[in-house]
């Protein structure tokens, strides 16, 4: 059941490939748990603003805000993450002065690339989903994660962001300015080889730019080191499970089974494959006998091979530690919370 | 929605639809639509016209090799078919094409790629990536780099937001940086990728309200921030039985659930044909994916020659 892997846990990470229906399982999942009696906060990513309709909510800003409280004391609370707000407060809190700050806000690069730095979306996801966690305001806490395009960008982006603000590249760039300044004889041989041909493949201007960029960004080290370090920690604790949200297709699923095996190899932990918008099981059975009936049902006994073979072809040797559930498609209709918590009583366990 | 079946002087259509084709086509949409299975029938079914095809995908791990149960597909191209040719680009190998465009000397360049800085700064440095990417599908045009001997390269790119910061990386560095290799580089990759004579944009969606909303949108952001027009194709249109509207559903279950799917479909392709001319978005069919992907790939190439 799905209600016994909420009950283990505190934080669910959805992950999956773009346009399989994350945020709409994310928010069924986040339901789900706030029906069984706890204080739940779902946090998207979501530039669509795909979950306000899913969530009914109109003209949502994206603060935090209720959704839906239960009897029983449960309640479901959503979240936006503000990539921009976040970001520019980063900034701010980690440059010495207020000068630094603005002269790092009107560098040309960091302004036209920043909200584009691979990563940043995840990283602005993670740090909002630390600070949820120190709130201590939370029973359990439902990450939907960043459109990517591949599914393990978002737990390899706190590296890729470490790597890009950490010590070898902007020390790199530091010998650089100093090298106008005749010091070049800080640099060894490879890295003086190195620069001449960066310099040439893209000329001095670029470079020019990037130092500054560089060198402005040096004072985010340590901080990006801690959060890394932090953040890390939360995802890899035994209260925290990865889920991968699909839909039936035979590629992307034998994607999704190899980014699990990754997903294991880093020491995250995958607890189940959730497989939504399946073809729901309909009453067939009918005193209709038109043509176009009879071709319905032909059309639909297809669907319903099609599917179980696949599942049979791709699940048919179980994955260790995984359950496997499928969730129907739906019409999500005019009243989106009703059938949202419809859809999520609807968990079915394939395993 | 029910297509109509080719006759004779619907080859014609047929013939002009791939005359039409440009040498670069970029093929992007939502997730989940189906971008990579259009992606792959357009190349096979060209490549069937007797046409030289490269198809290209971006991403560290194949998407084909498991489609086509086929051995690794990397950098350099593997022949699927006769003339149907698939490659993945990673940014480091193109990076290092480019690179050795300029840097002739082996044990310089072995130099620039083994320094472990250079590594990391390549894997996270803003744009490079994009860049890289870009600088190799617009080599041919802008005679950088090693030739490319095809009469198409199709791109499976990346879905929307990503495709966007594809397309903006050149952009946004022709802005920032005037001089130099890189100014010039971007320069003459954005009039490539303007070109309507030399490349294609094509956005892939289904009949579903997500899908539909968000190609609108992006065909609309192409054109303002890019200038770059586009065209629609339609794709897992299910050809729903002729009178099923006419049946009556409280009898079944059945009927019940595919009358509001074929309404909510028809509701769809209206939403996208308000805003868009039907005769020039192509509309592919619903197919049952079978373990004989060239014949699945071939209904598809069907219904894209096939006239509105």
């Amino acid at each position: 059941m799905m209600q016994s892997l909420i009950e283990k846990h505190k934080i669910f990470v959805c992950a999956g490939s773009g346009g399989v229906g994350k945020t709409t399982v994310s928010s069924a999942l986040a339901l789900l748990a706030a029906s069984m009696g706890k204080k739940v906060l779902l946090f998207t990513i979501d530039p669509s603003k795909r979950l306000a309709s899913c969530l009914g909510l109109n003209n949502w800003s994206g603060e935090k805000v209720s959704v839906q409280k239960f009897e029983n004391g449960g309640e479901l609370f959503a979240s936006m993450v503000d990539h921009k707000k976040i970001f520019d407060e980063f900034v701010a809190e980690n440059n010495s002065s207020p000068q630094e700050t603005e002269k790092m806000l009107k560098n040309r690069l960091y302004r036209e690339l920043s909200t584009n730095l691979s990563g940043s979306q995840e990283f602005t996801s993670l740090r909002s989903l630390e600070r949820a966690v120190d709130s201590g305001l939370y029973d359990f806490i439902v990450l939907d994660t960043p459109p990517a395009q591949h599914t393990l960008d978002f737990v390899k982006a706190p590296q890729v962001l470490f790597h890009l603000f950490s010590g070898p590249v902007v020390e790199w760039f530091r010998k650089l300015t100093q090298k106008k300044k005749g010091f070049l004889g800080l640099l060894n041989k490879g890295t003086q080889a190195a620069i001449s041909v960066l310099e040439k493949v893209t000329g001095a201007e670029f470079i020019s730019e990037l130092q500054d960029f560089f060198v402005h960004v040096s004072n985010w080290s340590p901080s990006i080191q801690d959060m890394v370090i932090r953040t890390q920690k939360i995802l890899m604790d035994s209260q925290t499970a990865f889920l991968i949200i699909a839909n039936l297709d035979e590629a992307r699923l034998l994607e999704a089974k190899d980014n699990i095996r990754e997903l294991k190899r880093l020491g995250f932990a995958v607890k189940s494959i959730v497989i939504n918008r399946m073809t729901p099981v309909l009453n067939t059975s009918s005193p209709i006998n038109a043509p176009a009936f009879l071709e319905l049902q032909s059309f639909y006994k297809n669907l319903q091979t099609s599917e179980g073979e696949q599942i049979q072809q791709i699940f048919g040797e179980k994955i260790p530690g995984i359950e496997l559930f499928s969730l129907p498609k739906i019409n999500m209709g005019e009243n989106e919370i009703e059938n949202l918590f419809l859809l999520a009583k609807q968990f079915k366990n394939l395993s | 929605m029910r297509l109509a079946n080719p006759c004779f002087l619907d080859r014609i259509n047929v013939i002009m639809w791939a005359m039409k084709l440009r040498p670069l086509i970029f093929i992007t949409g939502k997730g989940g639509v189906g971008k990579s299975t259009v992606a792959a029938a357009l190349a096979y079914g060209l490549s069937l016209q007797g046409k030289k095809v490269l198809l290209v995908e971006l991403a560290e791990k194949s998407f084909y090799e498991k489609f086509f149960h086929s051995k690794s597909i990397e950098f350099a191209p593997r022949e699927i078919a006769p003339g149907f040719y698939i490659s993945l680009w990673d940014y480091i190998s193109c990076l290092r094409e480019y690179v050795g465009f300029y840097v002739k000397t082996d044990k310089i360049f072995d130099l620039f790629f083994s320094n472990q800085v250079v590594q990391k700064f390549v894997r996270a440095a803003p744009s490079l990536k994009e860049l890289a990417l870009l600088g190799k599908a617009t080599s041919q045009p802008r005679k950088v780099g090693p030739e490319l001997k095809y009469d198409h390269i199709i791109i499976d790119s990346y879905s929307t937001g990503h495709h966007k910061a594809l397309l903006k990386a050149p952009f946004g560095m022709a802005e920032i940086i005037q001089r130099g290799p890189m100014g010039v580089h971007s320069k003459n990759m954005i009039q490539v990728l303007q070109n309507p004579d030399y490349t294609q944009h094509f956005i892939v969606l289904k009949p579903e309200e997500l899908p539909v909303v968000e190609s609108l949108e992006l065909k609309a952001s192409l054109e303002k921030e890019f200038k770059v027009s586009s065209q629609f194709i339609c794709n897992q249109v299910v050809d729903y039985p002729e009178n099923l509207e006419a049946l009556a559903p409280q009898d079944s279950e059945l009927v019940d659930f595919f009358q509001l799917e074929l309404q909510l479909q028809n509701k769809n392709l209206k939403h996208l044909e308000s805003s868009s001319a039907k005769s020039e978005n192509k509309y592919v069919r619903y197919y049952f994916e079978k373990k004989d992907k060239f014949a699945f790939l071939r209904n598809i190439y069907q219904d894209l020659e096939r006239k509105t």
